[in-house]
């Protein structure tokens, strides 16, 4: 990992495209500034950590599984031809 | 043609235009970019979306709407940027599940949908940040709000 240490006001710049700016400093409390283009997505790093937690725990889904819920749905109704 | 092992679908020959390109992979999977959506007639409407990087990795997915009817992703300039929408209408939503034994503790992750451009072949999960769409809704539940159960 990479450490830098910055002052209110001052950019980190990464990658040529992402820009951090540190724009407050207040107490416990950052404020943070992110210039980045759209298709890059910018997460708090506990959101995106509950996110690969479920994907992990999703990526250990077996089908025996589903098959209770399966049964319990209405069958859809039968297509015709033509 | 793309050729995988799938641990719970065994050998399996893709066409290249089937081929999902998730150009981050999804969080926790980041070395997986490519992925297939595979019907399976055992769990439909629930669907397979398999890994081409990794046969160990598959997920079972689903429409959201079918589990939640009034289910809406508002997509702004960094959703459609990802997958490369010129429009947002044609985007495919897919949701990831949770699967348990117990029917009732199957759960779905609308708060971080599949979003994919049929069109161009890229996906993305997107992390919703603004809804109180829940990471664990559970599945039998909302089949039952939406009358799709017996």
């Amino acid at each position: 990992m990479l450490i830098l240490t910055r002052k209110s006001g001052q950019t980190i710049v990464i990658g040529g495209g992402v820009q951090i700016k540190i724009l407050e400093i207040r107490g416990k409390q950052v404020r943070i500034g992110i210039d980045a283009a759209p298709e890059v997505a910018v997460y708090r790093g506990e959101l995106f950590e509950l996110m690969q937690e479920e994907n992990r725990r999703a990526a250990k889904s077996q089908k025996s599984g589903l098959a209770g819920l399966v049964q319990s749905m209405k069958p859809r109704g039968k297509k015709t031809d033509g | 043609m793309r050729r995988i092992r799938s641990n719970q679908l065994g050998d399996i020959a893709v066409a290249d235009e089937a081929v999902i390109h998730f150009l981050e992979g999804i969080p926790g999977f980041e070395e997986c970019h490519d992925f297939v959506l595979i019907e399976d007639e055992e769990i439909t409407p629930f669907r397979w979306l398999q890994s081409l990087d990794d046969g160990a990795i598959a997920f079972i997915v689903v429409d959201p709407v079918i589990i939640f009817p009034g289910y809406q992703v508002k997509l702004g300039p960094a959703e459609t940027a990802a997958i490369r929408l010129t429009d947002a209408k044609r985007a495919q939503v897919q949701v990831i599940l949770t699967i348990s034994e117990d029917p009732e503790k199957t759960t779905a992750n609308l708060q971080g949908p599949l979003l994919i451009n049929a069109e161009k072949n890229l996906g993305c999960q997107v992390l919703l940040t603004r809804s109180l769409y829940e990471t664990r809704y559970p599945v039998m539940q909302g089949l039952a709000a939406a009358g799709r159960t017996r």
